[in-house]
């Protein structure tokens, strides 16, 4: 593998070539990840309902990995794709959505509360507009203890109209939080599109007017979501304030799987997969000879591999005792 | 040890614990001493919250650790939560209960419900802190009860202390327990006093107190009620009813011991509780006793509560919605004429 | 205790804070039976008639005509004729010095806090006098132990009695406290600093250990040793009391422990198990008090040898029925050292027969004073 990551490149990659490697990988992941799901769930064997983060990929890895294992980020219902690029094991989450005892939270969280403190991932929340003061929290806690740390809030174009995130962005910019939120706008809120909710039509925008900086970027794009989130990190970090970047994202399913989507018209879901993140993300690094093909077959193949484990462990993993019902409710009673 | 108020004892206790341990932070709508400027670092004069009971606190620990907010309560509530999941021991201040509803969801759906989402990964060592009760003339929207609301949420622990040395106990036992806990003060109850000790010391939840021993009837009353009752049983003593005065403190976790050691000796049980009737407190103690002393009570419960109305404002109709003395002692001697 | 009841003052109402007696109903020597009007009390309200809340004959009226009593005040012994004049003396006299160490606040009020070597000490000295007195209590317990008895050592010497590190008043941290030898050197210490030796000792079962270490290595500061109770003379506490006082969290359990302490159960009130739940939940008790349980688990030695090995005069004072240090053999102990056994009391004489134990100690210490 080292061989193959020291190559003449015609520009200076952005990140270490075995970062953008990682970076790849993730993104993969969630893709493969997320397809699987998909199967699994359609085939009756996940319970509950799974909401995909398909077409997002570039925008969830290229702020993480900018992110430390002891940053924190906060997600939403969609939050797979967070989880992983936060570094969460793989195999962990598909048994916690398939609800076994060996899953990420014991089997009592499921898709929507998947979290692991470990790897600073503060859990999917599925109260829309639940994250972001949660997430304040854990800025709080890195500016009052002093670690440095910052605190990535996720939330889609519909959790931004809740009064908890207004509430969160004029919070953190009056505690001067390191913080940054991140609109991930792909263009519906459940089934209502960002056109008709958003009164402003622009989240970005309307941030800045909270008083702290706000971008827009294209979601589809690792490196620009990246090198936005780098100076955005830089920031908090120095104790300069939360931010706002705005990632403009195609979410490629339903809200939830098994939603037939009527409210999408067929000519744009068939426009929808006209722009990979994924694809965009090899036709870069190819170009710029930052990595090399076969490496990327390679993790594709690894990638493959994975997930296919990691189901076929999930469908065999026992399910929790009835004994752990009453369990973890308190630390003491 | 000397006589302190409610509010005293209170106040002791945030600054024992902030000074033991410094993850223990404050946060809220004008806890510190107001803002007189955009200056972040320049606080003002003002003296310790609404209700006073951070008062000196601003001054001691600085405004790192007792952080002024705007007035956003679900920002503050969520906040004060994502900081407990990561290191912090915050205690948020509510001012007044009824302001839950702006952030219930934070309290029951978020700080709740972490720990157990999340396979017992992480802690909410968090302290909501409110101001509950009537009384006051502060009318339907600033006088409400609501325990009853929070020990319904597993998850949660609630304590309401009915004076200033359970007070001071009860919050210490509240910042370093490790779940997230509602600490309800009574805001008639700010200014009583009693013998409390200068040292930092914890009660225990899940303690009932006994307030008064006695053979004829068990008297269970939470918060200002225990206050009104203890008056209640002294002119039961002078009417020859022995009166046994118990105090549960913590709602959740309850102490059903105590309490069914007290009725099954009794065998007549009044119940005092300033919440509403449907679905209330009163009625989760009527119907644990119910099941568990069946067939042993000599008369039937009786229930002393507030109305199914919102508080009203005039001081008559006031007066007329809160439970006192002449309702608890006709519920007593009703139990005690069968 | 024999069937023997006290007539009090009663309390009618809230703001009533005291009663006159305006005259007696009954004789004294006459029966009562329980309900019948015993004598009439006016208050500033009212003037009502007192009935008699037990059977029995009026043994003793204890109050004058036209004089105010504060509520609670002991005014009349109700009991059957076969009780003793002097079981009844004892009664009253014991009823009211209980009724003084009820009244927490005297102590409050009276006591100082002294910085020594890094902690706070309480102390409560009474008296003016040439002769000193140093009272040192035991386990779990604290200055109060002695209400009922400092007062009135305190008209004849000057007394001092002292919370021990992790008790009452005192700083809870036992630091460098690692045996009663420390604990002696920092009494050592105290005394000196306020010129307050030579002294008698009167202590209490694990003072004992401390008044024994003190003694040890400042033989010319004790004029004579009253130990009551004593631990650290061979007889080790009952480890079910230790354990049980240490665990227990609630006041159930609590009570069980201190119904140990007493032959009169009557004597574990409401206010005492309160009290001591009270000082248990202060931070850093639990912790002081394993350490001092472990420092008497290591203390007992050849009880006969350790007093022999003392010059001073020394006497014991010991309840007969003492479940939490079982009394030693008089006849085990050396000729000199006397063993004073009170029938049907307790592990703590100075509470339970508190007019008892005054007087053996007064005697013991006007005895060696005088000699």
């Amino acid at each position: 593998m080292e061989n193959r990551l020291v190559m003449a490149s015609s520009n200076p990659t952005p990140l270490p070539a075995a970062e953008l490697a990682v970076a790849y990988r993730r993104m993969r992941m969630i893709r493969e990840f997320e397809e699987r799901i998909k199967l699994e769930f359609e085939a009756g064997n996940i319970p509950g309902f799974v909401h995909l983060y398909v077409g997002q990929e570039a925008s969830a890895v290229g702020v993480c990995m900018n992110l430390r294992d002891s940053d924190y980020i906060g997600s939403t219902h969609r939050g797979h794709g967070h989880c992983i690029a936060k570094g969460c094991d793989v195999k962990g989450m598909m048994r916690e959505i398939y609800g076994r005892a060996s899953g990420l939270c014991g089997g009592k969280g499921g898709s929507m509360h998947i979290a692991d403190f470990d790897r600073g991932m503060l859990g999917a929340n599925a109260i829309v507009g639940g994250n972001p003061p949660l997430v304040i929290g854990a800025a709080l806690t890195a500016k009052t203890l002093r670690t440095g740390g910052v605190a990535v809030s996720f939330t889609g174009d519909g959790g931004a109209n809740q009064g908890t995130t207004f509430e969160s962005l004029n919070m953190a910019v009056v505690l001067k939080l390191p913080a940054l939120f991140v609109f991930e706008n792909n263009g519906y809120g459940e089934m209502t599109h960002h056109d008709y909710a958003v009164g402003s039509k622009d989240l970005a925008g309307r941030a800045a007017a909270f008083g702290l900086p706000a971008r827009k970027v294209d979601a589809t794009d690792f490196f620009e979501v990246f090198a936005a989130t780098s100076e955005a990190v830089r920031r908090a970090r120095a104790g300069g304030g939360p931010s706002v970047i705005e990632t403009i994202a195609k979410r490629w399913y339903g809200h939830y799987t098994g939603d037939p989507q009527n409210y999408r018209s067929t000519a744009e879901r068939k426009r929808l997969k006209e722009v990979d993140p994924l694809v965009k993300f090899r036709g870069r690094v190819l170009d710029e000879r930052w990595l090399d093909v076969d490496l990327l077959n390679e993790i594709d193949g690894e990638v493959s591999s994975t997930v296919n484990e990691a189901a076929a462990e999930a469908a065999a993993a026992p399910f929790p005792s009835e004994s752990e019902l009453t369990t973890q409710v308190y630390g003491s009673y | 040890m000397s006589l302190k108020s409610y509010r005293q004892a209170l106040n002791e206790a945030l600054r024992h614990e902030m000074r033991r341990d410094e993850r223990v932070i404050l946060a809220g709508i004008d806890i510190g001493a107001g803002h007189t400027s955009a200056a972040e670092d320049a606080p003002g004069d003002g003296g310790g919250g609404v209700l006073g009971v951070t008062s000196g606190l601003i001054q001691e620990f600085g405004i790192a650790r007792v952080i002024e907010t705007p007035i956003s309560e679900s920002a503050i509530i969520g906040m004060c939560t994502g900081a407990a999941c990561t290191g912090l021991r915050p205690v948020a201040d509510l001012m007044f209960v009824d302001f839950l509803g702006v952030c219930f969801d934070q309290i029951f759906n978020q700080a709740a419900k972490l720990r157990y989402m999340f396979g017992g990964k992480v802690k909410v060592p968090l302290v909501i802190r409110a101001s509950i009760g009537a009384g006051m003339n502060a009318a339907a929207q600033h006088s409400q009860m609501l325990h009853a609301l929070f020990t319904h949420i597993p998850g949660l622990k609630v304590a309401m202390p009915s004076g200033a040395y359970d007070a001071k106990g009860l919050l210490i036992q509240a910042i370093r327990d490790d779940d997230p806990v509602i600490f309800l003060e009574h805001k008639g109850l700010y200014e009583m006093r009693e013998d409390v000790p200068d040292e930092p010391y914890s009660i225990p939840f899940g303690e009932a107190n006994v307030l008064l021993d006695g053979d004829d009837v068990t008297v269970l009353a939470t918060s200002k009620m225990v206050q009104v009752a203890k008056l209640a049983a002294e002119t039961a003593r002078s009417e020859g009813i022995e009166v046994e005065l118990v105090d549960p403190r913590t709602t959740s976790p309850l102490d059903e011991e105590t309490i069914m050691d007290s009725v099954s000796r009794t065998r007549r049980v009044v119940i005092v509780d300033e919440g509403n009737p449907r679905c209330g407190f009163a009625a989760d103690l009527a119907a644990m006793i119910a099941i568990r002393a069946h067939g042993l009570l000599r008369a039937p419960l009786q229930l002393v509560t507030a109305p199914h109305t919102p508080v009203p404002f005039s001081p008559t109709l006031e007066k007329a919605y809160l439970p006192n003395e002449g309702k608890i002692c006709a519920a007593i001697r009703q139990v005690m004429a069968v | 205790m024999k069937n023997i009841f006290p007539i009090v003052v009663p309390k009618w109402g809230l703001e009533m804070e005291e009663g006159r007696l305006n005259g007696w109903l009954v004789e004294e020597g006459g029966r009562v039976a329980k309900g019948d009007e015993l004598a009439e009390i006016e208050t500033s309200k009212v003037t009502n008639r007192l009935e008699s809340p037990y059977s029995g004959i009026l043994r003793k009226k204890l109050a004058a005509i036209d004089r105010s009593y504060p509520c609670g005040t002991l005014i009349g012994v109700l009991a059957e004729p076969e009780v003793t004049e002097s079981e009844i003396d004892a009664f009253v006299s014991d009823y009211r010095t209980a009724a003084v160490q009820r009244d927490e606040s005297a102590t409050e009020v009276r006591s100082e806090v002294l910085e020594i070597k890094g902690r706070t000490l309480r102390l409560l000295q009474l008296g003016e006098h040439p002769t000193r007195l140093l009272l040192i209590h035991g386990f779990g317990s604290g200055i109060d132990t002695w209400s009922a008895i400092q007062d009135r050592l305190a008209q004849q010497y000057s007394t001092l009695a002292l919370d021990l590190p992790g008790h009452g008043g005192s700083s809870k941290d036992l630091a460098g406290i690692d045996s009663f030898a420390d604990l002696a050197a920092l009494l050592q210490e105290v005394v000196q600093s306020r010129d307050y030796a030579p002294m008698h000792i009167v202590a209490h079962s694990m003072g004992v250990s401390v008044a024994l270490a003190l003694a040890a290595r400042a033989p010319d500061l004790v004029k004579t040793l009253t130990l009551i109770s004593p631990a650290g003379l061979g007889s080790t506490p009952n480890p079910a009391f230790m354990q049980c006082l240490i665990g227990a969290n609630s006041r159930k359990e609590l009570g069980v422990a201190l119904k140990m302490l007493f032959a009169d159960q009557g004597y574990v009130t409401r206010e005492f198990v309160d009290a001591m739940l009270k000082y248990k939940r202060l931070d850093g008790v639990g912790t002081a008090l394993q350490k001092y349980a472990s420092l008497l688990q290591s203390d007992s030695s050849n009880h006969a040898d350790r007093l022999r090995g003392l010059s001073m005069p020394i006497q014991l004072i010991w309840g007969a029925q003492d479940e939490v240090i079982r009394p030693v053999e008089a006849e085990s102990l050396p000729a000199n050292v006397g063993l004073a056994l009170f029938d049907s009391i307790g592990h703590v004489p100075q509470v339970e027969a508190s007019s008892r134990t005054l007087n053996r100690i007064l005697e013991f210490i006007g005895q060696s004073d005088r000699s």
